[in-house]
C-alpha cells in the first residue's frame, strides 16, 4: 500500500511537470533592491503591464520572467515604495536590475510592508505569516525589549509557553517541533535570560516569516513549523547605524559599504546589564550574583559580478547566570556561508554551508560537592538549492542537503580536588542526514494555482557509539548485549518520504480558497521533562530504539480582502496527526542516564482547530485580530496509565488584538491585548505517607486548567529630527506591560499552609497561583543615522 | 546526583518567584477517589540503631487537614528464602513491630512481606544488598560552626559533615537518613517548603566521600545521627520517583506530575526496604 502511495505521488509529479511546454521565448532577469540602502526586496512584484505575466522576487531579491517576443511595459511594485515602469523591447534575453525608492507620502500613512496588495488572496501560501519588523518596533514590549518571537505568539494557531516566555507551540506541536532558522542556520535554543527574551535582536532582523503548515519542500526536519529569520545585509551605499538604550539592555548596530554598491557589512551587538544593578545591593551574596546575556550578529555580502554573490553571516550569544555557588551558562553560535550563482537567466542557484553549535554548562563551585557539567550539539550542513524559472506559469525548485550532527548529552568533571563526584561522560551520539527535494509552483489559468513537491530524507545514526540490546521490554535489567560501532559506521538507518501539496482557487479578485497537505519527519528528539524547553534539555537523534517522529497535516482556508485590499481576512481549519511523538514514561529517570531509551515512550498525538484572522495593513490605524479555537491531545504508553490526555500546550481559546495608530507624523501609539484559556495542570487529590515523607496522589494528567491569561500592553513612540534635514533621527518609547495589572498565572503549586512563624503545617495544603509581572513601565531611547 | 535537577529548577524558581508578590490562593478542590492502602516496611541487617518495622496507613485528602488514617487490624508477616518467618504485631500509630529482632545478616537473600487487610493480601519481595565486608560507607561525622555571611550558608549554626566511602559493586544505591535528636530531618532547613530524600548512586561519586554537608542546622549539644541504607534498584527508583513527585511544584520547569508505581500487588502504595545499614552519631560541640 505504501509503495502504491509513493508511486502515485511520483507519477502525479511527473505528470504535472510534463504538462510544461517549452516555447521560444526570451527572459528578463535581475534583482530588485531598496534604492536607499541596497537591501534586497523580497517578494516584490515584477510584471508586464496589461498581461498575465508576473513573478515575485525570491528571498534574495532575484526574479526571472520569461515571455514571448514583443514590446512590454515592465512594472515593479512593492508596497511602501514608488512603482517603477520601464518599456522594453523583448527580442533577446535581458538583465535588468531595479532600485525602488521609498514612497515617503505613503510611508507617512504607515503601510505594513506586505508583498502585494492582494497577497493574502492571490498567493498560494496559507498557514503562514510574515512579520513587519518596522511595525513591531512600535508595539509594546516587556522591559521595552522588542522581541520577534513574542510578536509571533500573537498570531493565530500559535501559543506561548507562559508569561513572558519565548517558547512557542504551533498547532498542537511541541516547542522542539519548530525549526528556527537564522540566515538558514538552525538555532537549537532561541532563549535568552531564562526564556524571557529570544536570541533575535530586532535591530538586526530584516525579515521573519513563520509557516504553521504548507511548509515548502525545501525545508524539513521538524513536525510543526518553520520560522525563517533573515538578518540585514547592510547598506551598500552609505554608512549608518542605530544605537539604543533601554531599561535592561543597550544595543548598537552599524552598517555600510565595504566597496560602494558592491559589498556591505552589518554588525549588531546587544548586552543586558541587570548584573550591574546587583552590584549596588547591600547583600554581599547578591553583589556576587550574575545574570546577563549578550549577543552579536554580523553579516557581509559581496556582489562579485552579475552572476555571483556571496554572503557570510554569523551569530554568537551567551547567557550567564550565577546565584551563590550555582552557575549556569548557555549559548548558540551559528555561521552561514552562502553563494548565489546564476547559471543562466532562468536557473538560480544557492549553495550554503551552515554551522550551528548549542552548548551549556552547569556547575557548583563548592568544595565537596563541586562539579562542572557540560553538554553540546554541533551541526554542519551543506545545502544546494536550485530555482528554475521555466516560464511564468511554472517555477521549479529542487536541491539537496547533507547534515552531520554530533550530540554530547552530558559530561561531568569534579571542579575541585576535594569534590565527591567522579568524572562521567555519556556516550556521544552521531548522526548523518541527507535530503533531496523537488517541487513545482504551477499556475493553471487565472484561478488555479498548484504547488506540489516531494522531499525524501534518509537518516542514519552512526558510530563511534555503543548500542544496548534488550531481551523483552526496554528495561535496564533486560540488557543482554552491548554492541560497539566504529566511527561513521551506520547503526540504524531510517528513510521518510514527505509529500507537500498546496492548492489555491481564486473565487474573484478579492477572495480565494486554499488547501494544503504536509507530511513532515523529525529525526531529533528533545529530552526535556519541563513544559518549556530549558537550556539544560538535551537533544538526541533517532536511534535503534527511538523511532523518527512524523506528522500529517491537512488545512483548508477561505481568504477574503475587503475595502480595496485594505483589510485582509482569513479563516483556516486544520487537522493534524502526530506519529511516534516522544514523551517520558511517568517518573522517568533521564539524568545522565546511559540507557535513556529505557525511559522514552512513543505514541500518537492529535490536534485540530479553527483560526480566524483579520488584518488592517494601511491607513493611520493598522493591526490585527486573531482568534483560535483548538484542541491538542496525546496518547502514549506508560504515560497517564496509557490513557489519552490533554497536551501541555492545549488551550481551548486564544485571542489577540494588536493595534497601532499614527497620531501625528511624530507620534505613534500602540496596544496589544492577549487572552488564552489557562494552561492544563495536574493537581493531587490526596497524599500518603511513605517513611515519614508526604507524597502526592494524583487522579489524571492535566485534568485541571489554570485561570485564564489576559493582559493589555500599551506603548507610545515619538520620532523626530532636531532640524529638518538632520541626518540623525531620534526616537523615544514608553511602554506599559500589563496595563491593568492582571495577576496572570505563571505556575500553580500545592504548598503547605504555614503557621504564624512561617513554618509549614504538616498535611495542610493549599493551592497557590504565582504570578510574575505587575504593571511594568519601561522606556527606551534610540538614535539612528 | 538527583539534586542536580533540583538545583536547575531551583535556580529558575528563585529568580521567577522573586519577581512576583504574594501568591493568589485558588479555590479548587481536586476530586479524590477512595482511600488507598499504603505500606512502608523496612528490615535491616543492623538493628542496633533502627529496628525493623512495617507501617500501614491509608491515603488522605490534601485539602481537609487530617493525619493519615492508621490501619490497626492487619496481619503482617515477613519470610525469607530459608524458610524463616516472623510475625509483626500492631504497636501504635500504624506501626507493626516484631516480637524480637529478626537477626538478618548481610547476605544476598530474598525477603518477602505479606500484609493482609480484610480479605486482601498485599505482597512485596526484595533482596538484601549487603555492603562488602570491611567497606565503610559511614566513617565518621564532624561538625563546624558557620556564619550566614559565608558563601552557601543561609543561617548561623552548627553544620554536620559526613566522611565515608562507597561500594559500587555491592551497594550501588544508597539512601541516607539524618536525625536530629531522634527526629528525622525531611527538609534541608526547618522552614523549607520542599521535602528532601537523600539518595545517591555510587557511580557518580569518588571512592572517598570527604565532608559532605548533611541537612539541617544544629545547636550545641544536639545529637546528630546519619544512617546509610544500601537499597535495591527498584526501591531506589521508587524513592527517587517519590522524591521528584513530592517536590513537583507543577511549574513550567518541573516534570509532569504522576503517581509512583509501587511493586506491591493488589493496588497498595508504598515500598519495602531490605537493607544493609551503617551509621554514626555525633554530639555537636
Amino acid at each position: 500500500m505504501a509503495n502504491f502511495y509513493n508511486k502515485s505521488l511520483f507519477l502525479l509529479f511527473v505528470f504535472f511537470v510534463c504538462q510544461i511546454q517549452a516555447q521560444s521565448k526570451f527572459t528578463i532577469s535581475g534583482y530588485v533592491k531598496d534604492n536607499k540602502n541596497g537591501e534586497d526586496l523580497i517578494g516584490a512584484t515584477v510584471m508586464a503591464k496589461n498581461t498575465k505575466y508576473a513573478v515575485a522576487t525570491n528571498e534574495y531579491g532575484f526574479f526571472s520572467l520569461t515571455m514571448p517576443e514583443g514590446e512590454y511595459v515592465i512594472v515593479i511594485q512593492y508596497i511602501g515604495y514608488k512603482n517603477i515602469e520601464k518599456s522594453i523591447n523583448l527580442n533577446a534575453n535581458q538583465k535588468l536590475n531595479f532600485s525602488l525608492q521609498e514612497d515617503v507620502k505613503e510611508m507617512e500613512e504607515v503601510v505594513i510592508t506586505e508583498k502585494k496588495p492582494d497577497d493574502n488572496v492571490s498567493n498560494i501560501k496559507m498557514s503562514s505569516n510574515t512579520l513587519d519588523i518596522k511595525q513591531i518596533k512600535n508595539l509594546p514590549a516587556l522591559f521595552g525589549e522588542v522581541d520577534i518571537i513574542k510578536n509571533i505568539q500573537t498570531l493565530p494557531g500559535i501559543q506561548n509557553a507562559g508569561e513572558g516566555t519565548t517558547g512557542f507551540f504551533v498547532r498542537g506541536g511541541g516547542a522542539d517541533q519548530n525549526l528556527i532558522l537564522l540566515d538558514e542556520a538552525p538555532v537549537y535554543n532561541a532563549s535568552h535570560l531564562l526564556g524571557f527574551f529570544s536570541v533575535f535582536n530586532a535591530d538586526a532582523v530584516k525579515s521573519a516569516e513563520i509557516y504553521k503548515g504548507g511548509i515548502p519542500a525545501q525545508y524539513g526536519g521538524r513536525l510543526s513549523s518553520l520560522l525563517d529569520i533573515r538578518t540585514k545585509d547592510g547598506n551598500n551605499k552609505k554608512f549608518g547605524g542605530i544605537a539604543s538604550i533601554g531599561l535592561i539592555s543597550s544595543k548598537v548596530s552599524l552598517e555600510g559599504p565595504l566597496k560602494k554598491e558592491k559589498s556591505s557589512f552589518f554588525v549588531s551587538a546587544r548586552r543586558t546589564y541587570v548584573d550591574m544593578f546587583l552590584k549596588l545591593s547591600p547583600n554581599p551574596q547578591s553583589r556576587s550574583n550574575q545574570l546577563y546575556f549578550y549577543d552579536i550578529n554580523a553579516k557581509m555580502n559581496f556582489n562579485i559580478n552579475e552572476k555571483n554573490r556571496i554572503f557570510i553571516a554569523g551569530y554568537f550569544g551567551r547567557d550567564v547566570l550565577k546565584f551563590g555557588v550555582f552557575g549556569l551558562n548557555w549559548g548558540n553560535g551559528t555561521g552561514t556561508f552562502r553563494w548565489n550563482h546564476l547559471f543562466n537567466d532562468r536557473l538560480f542557484s544557492n549553495t550554503t554551508l551552515i554551522y550551528s553549535n548549542f552548548n551549556y554548562g552547569l556547575g557548583i563551585r563548592s568544595g565537596a560537592v563541586g562539579f562542572d557539567w557540560t553538554s553540546n550539539l554541533k551541526e554542519t550542513a551543506l545545502k544546494q538549492d536550485f530555482t528554475y524559472f521555466l516560464n511564468p506559469q511554472n517555477e521549479l525548485k529542487f536541491g539537496a542537503v547533507m547534515t552531520y550532527r554530533t550530540f554530547q548529552p552530558g559530561k561531568i568533571t569534579p571542579s575541585s580536588a576535594g569534590s565527591v563526584f567522579s568524572p562521567i561522560q555519556l556516550d556521544q551520539y552521531n548522526a548523518g542526514e541527507m535530503a533531496i527535494y523537488a517541487s513545482n509552483d504551477q499556475k493553471l489559468g487565472a484561478r488555479w494555482h498548484l504547488q506540489y513537491g516531494l522531499r525524501y530524507t534518509i537518516f542514519s545514526q552512526m558510530g563511534n557509539s555503543k548500542v544496548f540490546k534488550y531481551n523483552g521490554d526496554r528495561r535496564r535489567e533486560n540488557i543482554v548485549d552491548t554492541l560497539s560501532y566504529g566511527a561513521f559506521q551506520p547503526i540504524k538507518t531510517y528513510g521518510g518520504l514527505e509529500p507537500r501539496l498546496a492548492l489555491r482557487y481564486t473565487l474573484n479578485t478579492s477572495s480565494s480558497i486554499k488547501s494544503s497537505y504536509n507530511r513532515t519527519y523529525q529525526f531529533l528528539h528533545l529530552l526535556s521533562q519541563s513544559t518549556i524547553p530549558l537550556p539544560t534539555a538535551v537533544w538526541i537523534p533517532s536511534t535503534q530504539h527511538i523511532l523518527p517522529q512524523y506528522a500529517d497535516q491537512v488545512a483548508v482556508g477561505y481568504f477574503k480582502n475587503l475595502f480595496d485590499n485594505k483589510i485582509e481576512t482569513s479563516v483556516e481549519t486544520y487537522y493534524k496527526e502526530f506519529h511516534d511523538v516522544t514523551d517520558f514514561k511517568d517518573n522517568s529517570d533521564i539524568l545522565l542516564n546511559p540507557h535513556v531509551e529505557t525511559e522514552v515512550r512513543q505514541g500518537k498525538g492529535w490536534s485540530y482547530g479553527i483560526e480566524f484572522f483579520v488584518k488592517k495593513n494601511s491607513g493611520k490605524l493598522t493591526g490585527w485580530i486573531s482568534y483560535t479555537l483548538s484542541k491538542a491531545e496525546r496518547q502514549i504508553a506508560d504515560v497517564n496509565g496509557g490513557e489519552r490526555y490533554r497536551a501541555d500546550y492545549d488551550r481551548r481559546h486564544n485571542a489577540n488584538l494588536v493595534a497601532s495608530y499614527e497620531l501625528t507624523p511624530k507620534w505613534n501609539i500602540s496596544g496589544a491585548w492577549v487572552y488564552s484559556t489557562g494552561r492544563p495542570m495536574s493537581l493531587p487529590a490526596g497524599f500518603y505517607d511513605v517513611g515519614g515523607y508526604n507524597v502526592p496522589l494524583y487522579t489524571e494528567r492535566n485534568g485541571y486548567v489554570m485561570p485564564a491569561f489576559h493582559r493589555l500592553d500599551f506603548s507610545a513612540t515619538k520620532k523626530w529630527r532636531s532640524k529638518k534635514n538632520e541626518k540623525i533621527e531620534k526616537s523615544f518609547n514608553i511602554s506599559f506591560y500589563n496595563l491593568y495589572n492582571r495577576k496572570n498565572p505563571f505556575i500553580v503549586t500545592v504548598d503547605n499552609e504555614n503557621d504564624s512563624n512561617g513554618r509549614p503545617i504538616e498535611n495542610k495544603k493549599v493551592i497557590n497561583m504565582y504570578w510574575l509581572f505587575p504593571i511594568l513601565p519601561s522606556i527606551s531611547y534610540q538614535i539612528s543615522f | 546526583m538527583k539534586s542536580l535537577s533540583l538545583i536547575v529548577s531551583s535556580l529558575y524558581a528563585i529568580f521567577l518567584i522573586s519577581c512576583a508578590s504574594d501568591p493568589v490562593r485558588l479555590n479548587i478542590i481536586p476530586k479524590g477517589g477512595e482511600p488507598r492502602i499504603v505500606i512502608f516496611g523496612q528490615v535491616t541487617d543492623n538493628e542496633e540503631v533502627e529496628s525493623s518495622y512495617v507501617r500501614i496507613t491509608k491515603s488522605a485528602s490534601f485539602f481537609e487537614p487530617q493525619a493519615v488514617p492508621f490501619v490497626e487490624d492487619a496481619v503482617v508477616t515477613v519470610t525469607d528464602d530459608e524458610g524463616n518467618s516472623w510475625q509483626f504485631n500492631y504497636d501504635k500509630e500504624g506501626y507493626y513491630k516484631p516480637l524480637s529482632p529478626l537477626g538478618l545478616t548481610a547476605k544476598n537473600q530474598e525477603i518477602r512481606l505479606n500484609v493482609t487487610v480484610g480479605s486482601i493480601t498485599y505482597s512485596y519481595a526484595s533482596k538484601m544488598t549487603p555492603v562488602a565486608p570491611g567497606r565503610k560507607l559511614v566513617d565518621s561525622l564532624t561538625s563546624r560552626f558557620r556564619l550566614e555571611t559565608e558563601p552557601g550558608v543561609s543561617k548561623d549554626g552548627y553544620y554536620v559533615y559526613l566522611w565515608g566511602g562507597k561500594d559500587n559493586q555491592t551497594a550501588p544505591y544508597l539512601f541516607l537518613r539524618v536525625y536530629r535528636n531522634d527526629s528525622l530531618l525531611t527538609r534541608n532547613m526547618d522552614d523549607d517548603n520542599r521535602q528532601v530524600i537523600f539518595l545517591a548512586e555510587s557511580r557518580f561519586f569518588q571512592d572517598r566521600i570527604e565532608g559532605v554537608e548533611l541537612p539541617g542546622v544544629f545547636k550545641k549539644d544536639d545529637l546528630a545521627r546519619a544512617v546509610m541504607l544500601s537499597v535495591g534498584k527498584d526501591e531506589y527508583d521508587y524513592l527517587t520517583a517519590i522524591s521528584n513527585q513530592m517536590n513537583n511544584s507543577g511549574g513550567l520547569f518541573d516534570g509532569p506530575p504522576a503517581n509512583v508505581k509501587s511493586k506491591f500487588n493488589n493496588g497498595a502504595l508504598g515500598v519495602f526496604l531490605v537493607s544493609s545499614l551503617q551509621w554514626d552519631s555525633l554530639r555537636v560541640k
